[in-house]
């Protein structure tokens, strides 16, 4: 315990600085997912607040057992209180110091998920075998897994796993000019697709794509999940295979919020890196804010009129304030009608690591953002985070609907005017 | 008479399982810190546990259950509150309706909507927007707190200048008496003949019983609205042009003063453009037919001009004027930017003596030495001055809250009152016998017990007399009040 208390990366008066902002008005309570599902302000935003002041900040008075372990565990991190919060309360920085200091949550399949978080997801390549022999174990051999690792098992993607492929992107670029690009994990494994259209949009917006040989995970779901060392060190490694790079356009919501933020707070005593993570975050744009910054240049063809449902990741919209510019490009495509979900501020109940760490309660936050989309007529459902896509169209397919489900760029790539 | 908050003793614990379910009974050290206040306190009361029905007859059978074992207890909204309103004063249970969430009529011919009182005053609104209908009042909380919160507090907001507080927006309240029984309190129209309990009722700050169905009153959303804005060199000028404005007979749908200290944290959190060089601003928005409209405009213009206005500005859109709105009806929040704790007061002044109270206000800031931002809600003399301090420095905690003292009083002498919108709870009971004479509230007291015999339902709130030694801690308390 007291080597993960050590893990902490900002002092306890900071954080007690930052905890004395809430004034408790609950304003917040409303746009939480957990509160909505349970009612209970111990799983609010302005009662995690209160545990945080209690367990980890100056005056603990609190055990870090059970209930207060149970309510940090249960927060999906979305930080959609933070958007609302009239008193600035830097919610998800003060999410991300509280684990730091709880560590990941205890239990065995916790323990194996932050195994596979911290070993596996980490190397597309091993992610790519591991992911196989979990679609395979789910098809084939459910029954030989242990009950209590089953609904892992079962939380895994619809969508077949595959072999990490380059898509003929060079290597290496120039800084100057060139974009490099950040392929992700489980997004390189389970839509390739992504990797393919984010080249084709670059080159299409005058851009030329190149993809590092040395990336990997850049270490979001660790670091969420609470194993500091572990994002320290996919942090110093992301570091190291972009430096200087001029550009770093990311597709993907979550990782482009954790290279332009996380990634300089970690590395901040690392002597060797934190100037150049300082800069790259400073580069690091998600590849809907730079296609929409380019979007003139961008030409789409005439399609069937479609209805496109588009669904914001919290990355983008509570993380870095992206909300307009994925409608925006969508509206420029000829014979697109974009439409939302009510509220579609929501989360899914994705989250990173909390689908697969609290399935029950992800899939009924799920059902509940599905519930939203049902008012609304759409062919198609789009996003831009590959834990959103991934999730939406496991929940789809679960309900019988056979929608399409997709990322925003796959989609803009096929209708770009060739 | 009273008792120390501990958790359930095992057998009353399974009594409440039985009737809820595991997962509604909360008496964990966890859930009674977080539950121990409400919109405001730093300190709080710990309630015994919490509980939260999913159903009106499960609440009710909770209620007999507090009735039978003599177990006070107090119904909680959203604890957007701010006067503890909801907290279990003298120890008790705190039942919960936010899983009473559920619009179950809308009635667009009788303009009208029955809901659980969980609902949120928001979530209700934007139901029912494709129907061009809304619930009126809009307290800058609307976004979290509930219709039954609003109805035990009458809530206010900046829109019910024009269309009434809560009192004429609801129609009929199903209600669990203090005995635990159910009653229905007026009806789906307006008031009928005999005792208005449904009046007496709404306002009574849970004190009389818990609603578990309200039937709510729905208005049109206007054809066309104005919402303008105008920058005044000084607080006094923007104070005076309001009293010009109604002398005009206009009734605006809102009338807003924000002073430049809430400007300056408004504009911090919002970046709306405010010019941080004004003395204040007064958001001025009227509402109804374009035809109406055609003749207001110009008139709140040359007012506002008249009264020294040095610019006007109208909002050229939908999305300008909800930005705007979003940044009054956040300002308390913001203020939290500015300071590491506030007190945010609630006095009424006749309108007329809004500029007084203005004056008031600055006055006992210089005197006290504290700062202090101030909205009003003009057009019905509702000040919320927030008094900034720092609880770790006890001499400016002592400065702020003679400062409050203060502004409340004044409020009195100006023949108002030292509370609008934000009701008595515990926070302000040691004002009543300023506000009334012995008699009436002897005579209160009196309606209370024969409404209220058990004393177990909301007791200690409002009405001063015998207090519990909960009441040690009001003095914390107001360090946050
Ligand atoms: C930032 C902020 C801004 C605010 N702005 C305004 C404003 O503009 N105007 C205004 O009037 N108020 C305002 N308030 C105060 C508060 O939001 C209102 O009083 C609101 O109506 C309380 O609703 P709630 O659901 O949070 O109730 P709670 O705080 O949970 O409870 C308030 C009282 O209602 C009782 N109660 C709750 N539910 C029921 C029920 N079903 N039956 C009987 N009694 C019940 C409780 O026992 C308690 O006494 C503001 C508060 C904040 C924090
Ligand atoms: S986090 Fe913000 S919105 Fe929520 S209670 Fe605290 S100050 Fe209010
Ligand atoms: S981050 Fe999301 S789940 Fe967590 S408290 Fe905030 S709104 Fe709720």
């Amino acid at each position: 315990m007291v080597e993960r208390l050590n893990a902490q990366t900002i002092s306890s008066d900071a954080l007690d600085a930052q905890l004395r902002a809430c004034v408790h008005c609950g304003l917040c309570l409303n746009s939480c997912p957990t509160y909505l599902l349970t009612g209970d302000e111990v799983h609010g935003p302005r009662g995690r607040l209160v545990l945080m002041a209690n367990v980890v900040g100056k005056d603990a008075a609190l055990d870090a057992g059970d209930f207060s372990r149970e309510s940090i565990d249960a927060c999906l991190g979305c930080r959609n209180c933070e958007t609302v919060c009239p008193s600035g309360v830097s919610y998800g920085h003060l999410l991300e110091e509280t684990r730091a200091r709880l560590g990941p949550a205890p239990g065995q399949t916790n323990a194996l998920l932050a195994w596979v978080l911290d070993h596996v997801l980490a190397h597309p390549r091993r992610l790519a075998l591991a992911a196989m022999l979990g679609g395979f174990t789910r098809r084939w051999a459910a029954g030989l897994v242990p009950a209590r690792w089953r609904s892992m098992l079962q939380a895994l993607p619809a969508r077949p796993a595959t072999w990490p492929r380059r898509h003929g992107l060079a290597a290496s670029g120039d800084p100057s000019h060139d974009q490099a690009l950040l392929l992700g994990c489980a997004q390189w494994v389970y839509t390739p697709e992504v990797a393919r259209a984010t080249a084709a949009l670059v080159t299409a917006a005058g851009g030329i794509p190149y993809a590092p040989t040395s990336q990997g995970c850049c270490g979001a779901l660790s670091h969420h999940n609470g194993s500091v060392s572990v994002a320290r060190e996919r942090a110093a490694d992301t570091v190291d295979a972009f430096a200087q790079a001029g550009c770093v356009v990311v597709p993907s919501a979550g990782c482009s919020a954790h290279l332009k933020t996380a990634v300089p707070e970690l590395l901040a005593n690392d002597p060797a890196r934190s100037a150049e993570a300082q800069r790259l975050a400073g580069v690091t744009a998600d590849v809907v804010e730079w296609l929409h910054g380019r979007r003139d240049r961008l030409r789409f063809r005439v399609g069937d009129p479609v209805r496109v449902l588009y669904h914001p990741p919290c990355h983008h919209s509570h993380a870095q304030g992206i909300r307009n510019e994925p409608l925006e490009l969508l509206a420029m495509v000829p014979g697109v009608t974009v439409v939302q979900a009510d509220r579609p501020e929501l989360c899914c109940g994705s989250a990173g690591s909390y689908s697969l760490q609290r399935p029950r309660e992800a899939r009924a936050i799920r059902d509940a953002k599905l519930e939203s989309m049902e008012q609304t007529r759409f062919d198609l459902l789009v996003t831009a985070n590959p834990g959103c896509e991934l999730f939406l169209h496991q929940g789809l397919r679960e309900q019988g609907v056979q929608v399409p489900v997709m990322h925003l760029v796959t989609f803009l790539a096929d209708r770009l005017d060739s | 008479m009273t008792r120390p908050s501990s958790p359930l003793p095992a057998s009353a614990r399974r009594d409440l399982v039985a009737i809820l379910g595991e997962d509604a009974v909360f008496d964990d050290a966890v859930h009674r810190k977080i539950y121990d206040s409400d919109g405001y306190a730093l300190d709080g009361v710990t309630p015994d546990a919490v509980v939260l029905p999913r159903t009106a007859v499960q609440l009710q059978q909770v209620v007999k259950w507090c009735v039978r074992h003599g177990v006070p207890y107090a119904a909680r909204g959203a604890g957007t509150g701010l006067s503890g309103g909801c907290l279990t004063l003298g120890g008790g249970i705190q039942i919960g309706t936010s899983r009473l969430r559920r619009i179950v009529e809308v009635n667009e011919v009788d303009r009208l909507a029955v809901v659980e009182p969980g609902v949120v005053n928001l979530q209700l609104s934007q139901a029912v927007a494709h129907l061009g209908l809304q619930f009126a009042p809009d307290p800058s909380s609307q976004a979290a707190c509930t219709i039954g919160g609003n109805f035990a507090e009458n809530s206010g907001g900046p829109h019910t200048l024009k269309h009434g507080v809560t009192l004429p927006h609801i129609l009929g309240a199903t209600v669990v008496q203090p005995d635990g029984e159910l009653a229905v309190w007026g009806g789906r129209s307006q008031p009928g003949p005999g005792v208005d309990l449904l009046g007496l009722g709404v306002g009574s700050e849970g004190t009389l019983g818990i609603a578990v169905e309200l039937t709510v009153r729905l208005v049109p959303t206007p054809e066309s609205v104005a919402t303008f804005l105008a920058v005044f060199e000084t607080e006094a000028d923007a104070a005076h042009a309001v009293s010009g404005l109604i002398a005009r007979a206009i009734v605006p749908a809102a009338m807003e003063l924000i002073d430049r200290v809430m400007l300056r944290a408004v504009e911090e959190a919002f970046s709306f453009g405010f010019p941080l060089d004004a003395g204040a601003v007064l958001i001025v928005e009227v509402d109804g037919s374009a035809r109406d409209l055609k003749h207001e405009r110009p008139v709140v213009r040359d007012v506002l001009n008249e009264f020294g206005a040095r610019e006007v500005r109208e909002a050229s859109s939908a999305e300008e004027r909800t930005h705007l709105w979003r940044a009054r009806k956040h300002a308390f929040g913001a203020i939290g930017r500015m300071s590491p704790n506030y007190a945010t007061q609630d006095g009424v002044v006749p309108r007329g003596r809004v500029p007084h109270i203005v004056a008031s206000i600055a006055q006992a800031a210089k005197r006290h030495d504290v700062v202090i931002g101030t909205v009003i809600h003009a057009g019905d003399g509702n000040i919320h001055p927030c008094v900034l301090f720092d609880e770790r420095d006890d001499a400016q905690v002592d400065r702020a809250l003679a400062a409050c003292k203060d502004i409340l009083e004044r409020c009195l002498e100006l023949d108002g009152s030292p509370t609008g919108e934000h009701g008595i709870g515990m926070e302000k009971r040691e004002f009543m016998p300023l506000l009334f004479g012995p008699a009436d509230l002897a005579l209160m007291t009196d309606l209370r017990d024969a409404l209220e015999p058990t004393g177990l339902c909301n007791p200690h709130k409002i009405l001063p007399g015998a207090s519990p030694c909960g009441e040690l801690r009001v003095a914390g308390r107001q360090v946050a009040l």
